[in-house]
């Protein structure tokens, strides 16, 4: 039997919060006067009563322990549930023409994807453009506690193998482990998002800009202010900032953690985020390669555009200086692997992620070993620790999922008639929470064009990226549901 | 450990043979390698081959061959005899030699002396006990390529989560099969060193048979080394040699530095601080009238070692490294006037 009063409380708690972060969009609005203080108050006051429509008359106590269904469910309703609120704000400011792209666009901020249905950006009022950077951010706190605190507990897609290893007293509860394991690293993402925020005005951006910039950056979202993205700054300072700020997010925050509480070689001792380091490094050095002499003129101005869009698409930001559209073949085709990659696992990145790359590539080499030498006995391993088998068949089981999706959703949005590269590029960029694509949904372009059934394909596609598959996958399957 | 524990010294016999091996494997042709004068000088047994130059030749005849090279052959054992050799003693094909170079010329003395192997670089471990696994551990942070069949599989399992670029290969040493797949002739180096002699000398055996180019076995039971020698495994390693090797160097005390004991318990190698009133010091050694059965090898004076001539002279204060027959050790004790006490 499920207990269905514990989720709905749940729900219901989460909504109120949801709507209690409006006060920030307000007050900006208020603040400068741009007209949508009344959508927002309205909206809060939806998210008050919707709250307590779940809440309240749901009042059976909750269960001694929270088992894995029900955090499943949480977690999949708790995210839709905030990204239907959170399109509200924009439905009744009548800033789209529909709720499906109030929906859209909401879904996209709260996954932190960054794919925007917003043509004109610059025209929209400054209170809703905070609450899109703000949705990013939410989302990136809630991903954070997921991919760190729930996730390896409830074992899906190779997570467990954090389960030891991130900040908590109490390794093995799921509870006091969430509250934890939340308030050490949020403390980490906010002490970053001011940090960043505070470098970008550095730079000469006012407060709003350099706030939302950082929302997006810190949850790897991709949502800017401008409608030229960060390249509307044409600031190489901005760019080196927003650059450094996309690689910390892109890493795992409980190593953030680790460093700044004094172990200063976490990162390096990391195989992950060694990894990752690298894999920039090299995808940098060809995309500048491959640009250098055909678009730039220069080594710096083809290391600072290939930097930006490289880190930007490896962390699945999807922040734009440059329209890559116009770029070789060459570098479209890297860029486009870069969105499968994906940043750390525990961080706000999506993708299929390093740790499943590397073990991917490990257990890809075990078995090429296997045939040179049939009598070997091998392990996989991950500095230098075994890693159990079971977490290697979910890592396949994620990445078989992974393409299967990508397979599928592409072949539906084609059905749609979307052009080829529009149907693969779209799905690879919200699956994997990037947000720009290419071709019709490229850079320099944006999701509106899409018709209503493709903007609804993409959002699913958008949730169920970023809650790891398996999480909302799991809903559909019968078995689920039976006691 | 030894601190806590106070105590001077542990001695891992398996640690001790892995060292052995270690040693052996830096040296891919010779039978025994040793170190004496704080591993200034090296000692080295090396068989003269069938068709080698040195073969028929006496000891002053290779001296003139060998153009000035600085080393001394301190013993030859012939079909398991001693023989302190004399410079009318002739070399036979199959003479086990103990040759001892200081480390600069050890290289071009072995290489006159018939070794030329280059170090093995893939090296196959038949049996992954403890020994195997210390050594695999070694070798491969040392980057050479490193095999370990060893044939229990939950072993197997064990080792290949704590070796870390090492293959582990889960069979029998003895399956020819697993052998041949695992590309044997192509082995630089096999060691057989499970805890099994008899199986030890079956895997070497076979790994011989199918073409594998150098061998070392491991072999507890002395009574087993000669039988071993006679059937054409010459590199053997003995784990209680190994540590009673270690040990000797400990024991002996008074003026003697260190013992090394050589073939069993056929010669020793002892290392002893010159006194003034010693009957030995003072003149060259040809006139020094040491016993029968015993020969100075080097002399260390300071930090630099010179390997022993007829003209060598010793001062009190140097070190002397004498390799004696095991009835000459007391009478050499006694000629280098050092007070002997177990401790």
């Amino acid at each position: 039997m499920m207990p269905w009063g514990f989720v709905w409380r749940a729900v219901g708690a989460l909504l109120w919060c949801v709507g209690a972060t409006m006060m920030l969009p307000l007050g900006f609005s208020l603040a400068y006067g741009d007209g949508a203080h009344g959508p927002i108050v309205q909206s809060m006051g939806v998210a008050a009563a919707a709250g307590a429509v779940f809440f309240f008359p749901s009042r059976q106590g909750t269960p001694p322990s929270i088992g894995h269904r029900e955090g499943i469910l949480v977690v999949a309703l708790g995210w839709i549930g905030a990204a239907a609120l959170g399109a509200l704000p924009f439905y009744l400011a009548d800033t789209f023409p529909t709720f499906t792209d109030a929906f859209f666009e909401s879904m996209s901020g709260f996954t932190t994807t960054g794919a925007s249905v917003l043509t004109d950006i610059e025209k929209v009022p400054r209170g809703l453009l905070l609450w899109r950077g703000l949705t990013h951010w939410l989302g990136g706190m809630g991903i954070i506690v997921l991919s760190l605190a729930i996730l390896p507990f409830l074992g899906v897609g190779g997570m467990q193998l954090y389960k030891a290893e991130v900040p908590s007293p109490v390794p093995d509860k799921l509870r006091p482990r969430i509250k934890d394991t939340a308030s050490l690293l949020w403390k980490v993402y906010i002490l970053f998002t001011v940090a960043e925020t505070a470098l970008l005005m550095a730079g000469g951006m006012d407060l709003f800009d350099a706030l939302c910039h950082a929302f997006a950056t810190l949850a790897t979202g991709g949502f800017s202010t401008r409608n030229a993205s960060v390249g509307h700054y044409q600031s190489a300072y901005v760019d080196g900032v927003v650059i450094l700020f996309m690689l910390i997010a892109g890493i795992n925050f409980s190593l953030h953690y680790q460093w700044l509480t004094g172990r200063p070689l976490a990162l390096w001792r990391d195989p992950e985020c060694r990894f990752f380091l690298y894999a920039t490094a090299v995808f940098i050095v060809l995309c500048a390669g491959s640009l250098y002499g055909t678009v730039f003129d220069t080594i710096p101005g083809a290391f600072r555009y290939a930097a930006f869009q490289v880190v930007s698409i490896l962390t699945t930001t999807g922040f734009a200086t440059a329209d890559y559209e116009t770029w070789p073949p060459l570098t479209q085709v890297i860029l486009f692997f870069c969105m499968f990659f994906g940043g750390s696992a525990g961080s706000t990145g999506g993708g299929i992620k390093c740790l499943r790359i590397i073990l991917l590539i490990k257990h890809g080499y075990r078995e090429l070993m296997r045939l040179v030498h049939p009598h070997a006995v091998s392990q996989v391993k991950l500095g230098g620790r075994v890693v159990p088998a079971d977490v290697l068949h979910s890592v396949w089981g994620f990445f078989v999922l992974y393409l299967a999706l990508f397979v599928v959703l592409s072949l539906l949005m084609a059905a749609l008639g979307l052009d080829m590269v529009t149907a693969f590029s779209s799905v690879a960029a919200t699956i994997g929470k990037i947000g720009p694509g290419f071709g019709a949904v490229g850079p320099a372009e944006n999701y509106a064009g899409l018709p209503l059934a493709a903007k609804w394909l993409l959002s699913l596609s958008m949730l169920l990226g970023r809650l790891e598959i398996y999480t909302v996958i799991v809903l559909v399957i019968p078995e689920f549901w039976r006691p | 450990m030894e601190k806590h524990l106070n105590l001077d010294k542990i001695i891992n016999p398996d640690e001790e043979l892995v060292h052995t091996i270690e040693r052996l494997i830096a040296v891919p042709d010779a039978e025994d390698v040793r170190e004496l004068a704080a591993g200034r000088i090296q000692l080295v047994a090396v068989r003269v081959p069938a068709e080698s130059p040195l073969k028929g030749k006496s000891l002053i005849e290779v001296g003139r061959m060998a153009d000035g090279l600085p080393y001394i052959i301190g013993a030859v054992f012939r079909n398991e005899t001693l023989i302190v050799p004399m410079g009318k003693d002739v070399l036979l094909a199959g003479d086990l030699l103990y040759v001892a170079s200081d480390k600069d010329h050890i290289g071009k003395v072995l290489a006159f002396f018939g070794c030329r192997g280059k170090p093995p670089e893939n090296i196959l471990i038949i049996g992954g006990g403890d020994i195997g696994l210390r050594l695999a551990r070694r070798l491969e942070s040392r980057a050479l390529h490193v095999r370990v069949l060893e044939k229990d599989r939950a072993r197997c399992e064990r080792l290949s989560e704590v070796l870390r670029r090492t293959i582990v290969l889960h069979g029998d040493g003895t399956d020819q099969a697993i052998l041949m797949e695992e590309n044997i002739a192509q082995m630089d180096l096999v060691l057989s060193l499970t805890g099994d002699e008899e199986t030890n000398i079956v895997c070497s055996l076979l790994s011989q048979r199918l073409g594998a180019r150098r061998l070392i076995t491991r072999i507890s039971k002395f009574a087993y080394m000669p039988i071993a020698q006679a059937i054409g495994l010459g590199r053997v390693v003995n784990p209680r040699l190994s540590a009673i090797n270690s040990i000797l160097q400990y024991v002996r005390r008074g003026k003697i530095v260190s013992a090394v004991s050589l073939k069993g318990e056929e010669a020793e190698v002892l290392e002893a601080e010159a006194i003034a009133d010693s009957p030995i010091v003072g003149r060259p050694l040809k006139d020094a009238k040491f016993p029968k059965g015993a020969l100075v090898l080097a002399v260390v004076r300071g930090a630099k070692p010179t390997i022993a001539t007829g003209q060598t002279v010793i001062l009190p204060g140097d070190r002397v490294v004498v390799l004696c027959a095991r009835k000459a050790v007391p009478q050499v004790e006694q000629r280098l006037s050092v007070q002997v006490r177990l401790s």
